[in-house]
């Protein structure tokens, strides 16, 4: 039997949506596309970087380069675009940008402590020569020297390394910095034992961060302190007392939480939110008559600068005695040292020690490759 | 100027395609001789006094040999039309590599080395030299009139959706599009959905895979592991890359109402190295085997003469991409492969193979051959050889391994199973069963755009492996 056939009716009925729906389709893409263009242009237009223009020869592209350098630097939604993409890298790839590696649990790593160097005996051995020349340099003025070395936070928490476990090449490092230490006859102190002891007792390093905690910083100064006693160093030892004090709770900005450039979701995305403690560490027992001198100096990196650890005040508690901290923040290894004796702090100050806090993921970088 | 920037996406093609579309047919060749000129010249200035020169020697020579009263002296203008282009090609492109290796016999001999300038390498100058000697050919052959338009001429050369990275366009082939086409919004879109495609084959895929190949080949003892893996992931990302290219011009063109003819066709699906060689860029395979193949005689002058000519288009093909010995081996290979083909085929020894065992052995060459194609220098390659064949161990080196990251893994995943499923998906596409709905699942690559943008935003300048050649 034959169907009946739709009433003219219903045919006009359908067909407009069907050649609407399909044309729709058809024509959905080119739409998009100019949609696309014409916000890009809006924006770009409305931008006061793209109307100046740098100097430089337009014969030979020098112009068009600086220009287009600098109307990607200055995009007016490039934000939002990297933050779109750094939510989609983390959300579904569980990365960051180049710098981070995400391990388990909330915990992430500095690619820096897994770099591989192709000649790193060579810039180990340059270093080695530099800090010779340093000792040498505070020997004759009878200053001591001790290098103590952070170990690679991943060295300190391998379990939450997750798929990225530790290199062959960085198993050995830490030994091998020290073992060339004391080779070179410089006393230098291992603070993995107490570190990966502490561990039980609380996080020694923050999860978002590459620094240790106010506790890791803590346990490193005692066994600091504990091992300068015992190597019969003549400084005054717990001839001042200090004392930490608590002033509430602040919370962590994870430097590693720069890779992960997350924007409005920042909040929602972040895998965990850390705290600390705001110390301070204060003289006990400052008389009328009080000794001010600071028998010790402290040089280092971030680890010893950032007040926010409060190294130098848990090793001025160990030590008791005063520290002078000359320990500089993103300066890398050695310029903090090169300021210090370019100084006339060794001279004014005339410490009997100084401590060189160093650390396993930077002693291997090329002095010329450090940071500025 | 490079496709895959903001620059072009926001300003560059806003601007031009307005324009465009505002001006009548008649106007739009010139407005695309400017924009392109512009788009040339925002790489160097000075060099666009090259492009031109290759222009007007080629129009003016095309005409020498339209009005030519003989045959004899129409190949006579030819001959000079076309010593001109390759000269300016051979000069640019040659003259560095001809120079280190003069040197090099010098100092063999124990002569002192020459000391002369270092040439700049044009962008495009492969391309659009080729462009302008098919042009003078095909006017020779007669198979198309001398253009009586310079400016339709010069934004035939000039056309700047394949400028500087191909395909390699004919005139025969445009001349009539110049005269006449068609803008719709069907065209328009189309051209839209194929940029969007070649975008995102660029930027996703491409790009992201693209450190995988510098971290695991180019560095002092690649194990097995880093050296085939970092040739496999070359093979794919030069592939995204130029495909994605060529995916973009051929979209843009659309866009101007232009069509281009295709430059791949799912080359690593390939049974053979010559097949191969008719699916992977074919513009310019096309190219050599029309004006070059062809006129040695292609196969019809018996076994070894075949052989010799199949042999010489392989060797330009390497010398065409870039002048090291990298490229010359790089040919040499590619003509022992496709001699050997042949001499199977003319000694009765070539047999069908199942599918997946042509594809692999294909693939295993290619893949092979690739490290020529990716070396700085014929001693980094060895070096890369060496590794492939376990010089320096077996598995991954364990300052690679954590390198990679999640994405890139995925991106090496995907683009595999890209490259074997696009051609059945594309079967399948083209059945008229289902033709209407899984046109529409393409919709998926607008999303995809956005997020290559945003990619593009998060990543550094990303330049395109084909503007070397």
């Amino acid at each position: 039997m034959l169907e009946p056939s739709p009433t003219t009716t219903q045919v006009l009925r359908r067909l407009p949506s069907r050649i609407n729906a399909a044309l729709f389709l058809t024509y959905l893409p080119g739409l998009f596309m100019l949609l696309i263009l014409l916000l890009g242009i809006v924006f770009v237009l409305l931008n006061s970087s793209t109307y100046q223009w740098p100097g430089g020869s337009l014969i030979k592209g020098e112009a068009t380069a600086r220009y287009e350098k600098q109307f990607n630097e200055q995009l007016a939604f490039k934000e939002s675009f990297i933050s779109t993409w750094g939510i989609i890298d983390y959300a579904l790839f569980k990365q960051g940008r180049d710098g981070v590696l995400t391990g388990t649990e909330g915990w992430f790593f500095t690619s820096e402590e897994f770099t591989y160097y192709a000649d790193e005996a060579t810039a180990l051995a340059e270093k080695l020569a530099y800090i010779v020349q340093v000792r040498d340099e505070l020997a004759a003025q009878g200053i001591d020297l001790v290098i103590t070395l952070v170990p690679a936070k991943a060295r300190v928490y391998p379990e939450y390394l997750g798929r990225f476990p530790m290199p062959d090449y960085v198993q050995a490092r830490y030994d091998l910095e020290l073992a060339a230490l004391e080779e070179a006859g410089i006393k230098t102190v291992d603070l993995r034992p107490a570190l990966l002891k502490a561990k039980s007792e609380g996080q020694v390093f923050f999860k978002t961060d590459t620094h240790w905690t106010p506790l890791g910083a803590k346990t490193a100064a005692q066994a600091l302190a504990q091992d300068l006693e015992a190597r019969g160093f003549a400084l005054p030892f717990g001839e001042s007392s200090f004392a930490t004090e608590e002033a509430g709770m602040m919370k962590l900005e994870g430097d590693l939480m720069k890779f992960l450039p997350l924007g409005r979701l920042k909040a929602q995305l972040s895998p965990v939110s850390e705290q600390l403690p705001v110390l301070s560490t204060a003289q006990t027992n400052l008389g009328l008559f009080a000794d001010n001198s600071r028998p010790v100096t402290l040089v280092g990196t971030s680890y010893s600068a950032d007040e926010r650890w409060n190294f130098v005040g848990a090793l001025k508690e160990s030590l008791g005695m005063n520290v002078l901290n000359a320990a500089l923040v993103g300066r890398g290894e050695v310029k903090p040292m090169q300021d210090y004796l370019a100084s006339d702090n060794p001279v004014v100050n005339k410490p009997n020690l100084v401590i060189w806090q160093l650390s396993e993921r930077g002693f291997p970088m090329p002095i010329n490759e450090e940071y500025p | 100027m490079v496709f895959s920037t903001h620059l072009f996406l926001f300003v560059f093609l806003p601007l031009f395609l307005a324009v465009y579309y505002l001006l009548p047919f008649k106007a739009r060749s010139a407005w695309i001789l400017f924009a392109s000129y512009a788009f040339y010249g925002w790489w160097r200035v000075d060099f666009l006094g090259l492009f031109f020169a290759v222009t007007l020697w080629s129009f003016i020579w095309g005409k020498r040999i339209a009005s030519a009263p003989t045959q004899a002296i129409a190949k006579r203008a030819l001959i000079i039309g076309m010593i001109g282009n390759f000269a300016s090609l051979g000069y640019f492109k040659y003259f560095n590599f001809g120079l280190e290796n003069l040197n090099a016999i010098l100092q063999v001999l124990g002569s002192r080395p020459i000391s002369l300038w270092q040439v700049i390498l044009p962008i495009g100058i492969s391309f659009y030299v080729f462009q302008a000697v098919s042009y003078l050919i095909d006017v020779y052959r007669k198979d198309v009139e001398a253009a009586d338009n310079f400016w339709d001429f010069s934004a035939f050369i000039a056309l700047f959706p394949q400028l500087i990275a191909g395909p390699i366009l004919r005139y025969k082939d445009l001349v009539d599009q110049f005269k006449s086409r068609s803008h719709t919004m069907e065209k328009f879109s189309e051209g839209s959905m194929r940029f969007m495609m070649g975008f995102c084959k660029k930027v996703l895929i491409a790009d992201a895979i693209s450190p995988v190949v510098d971290l695991t080949l180019f560095h002092a003892t690649p194990t097995m592991a880093d050296a085939w893996l970092g040739a496999f992931v070359y093979t794919l990302q030069i592939f995204f890359d130029f495909s994605g290219y060529s995916d973009m011009a051929i979209g843009l063109g659309l866009m101007l109402g232009f069509r281009f003819k295709e430059n791949f066709n799912h080359p690593y699906i390939s049974r053979s190295i010559g097949e191969f060689w008719r699916r992977w860029h074919m513009s310019l395979s096309g190219w050599l085997r029309e004006y070059l193949y062809y006129p040695l005689g292609g196969n019809r002058h018996g076994q070894y003469r075949t052989y010799f000519n199949a042999a010489t288009v392989m060797i330009l093909i390497g010398i065409w991409h870039g002048a090291d010995w990298t490229f010359v081996i790089y040919g040499c290979i590619h003509s022992a492969l496709v001699i050997r083909e042949r001499h199977w085929i003319y000694t009765g020894r070539w047999k069908e193979r199942p599918a997946i065992i042509g594809i692999a052995s294909t693939m295993f060459f290619v893949i092979l051959a690739r490290v020529l194609f990716v070396s700085p220098d014929i001693f980094t390659a060895i070096n890369v050889y060496k590794g492939i064949l376990g010089f320096y161990g077996l598995g991954l080196s364990s300052f690679v391994a954590w390198q990679i990251s999640n994405f890139q893994i995925f991106m090496i995943v995907f683009a595999t199973v890209f490259v074997y499923a696009a051609p059945a998906w594309l079967k399948l596409l083209d059945s008229h069963k289902q033709k209407s709905q899984l046109q529409h699942s393409f919709l998926v690559l607008m999303p995809l755009f956005v997020l290559a943008i945003a990619k593009l935003s998060a990543q550094a300048f990303s330049p395109f492996l084909y503007f070397n050649f």
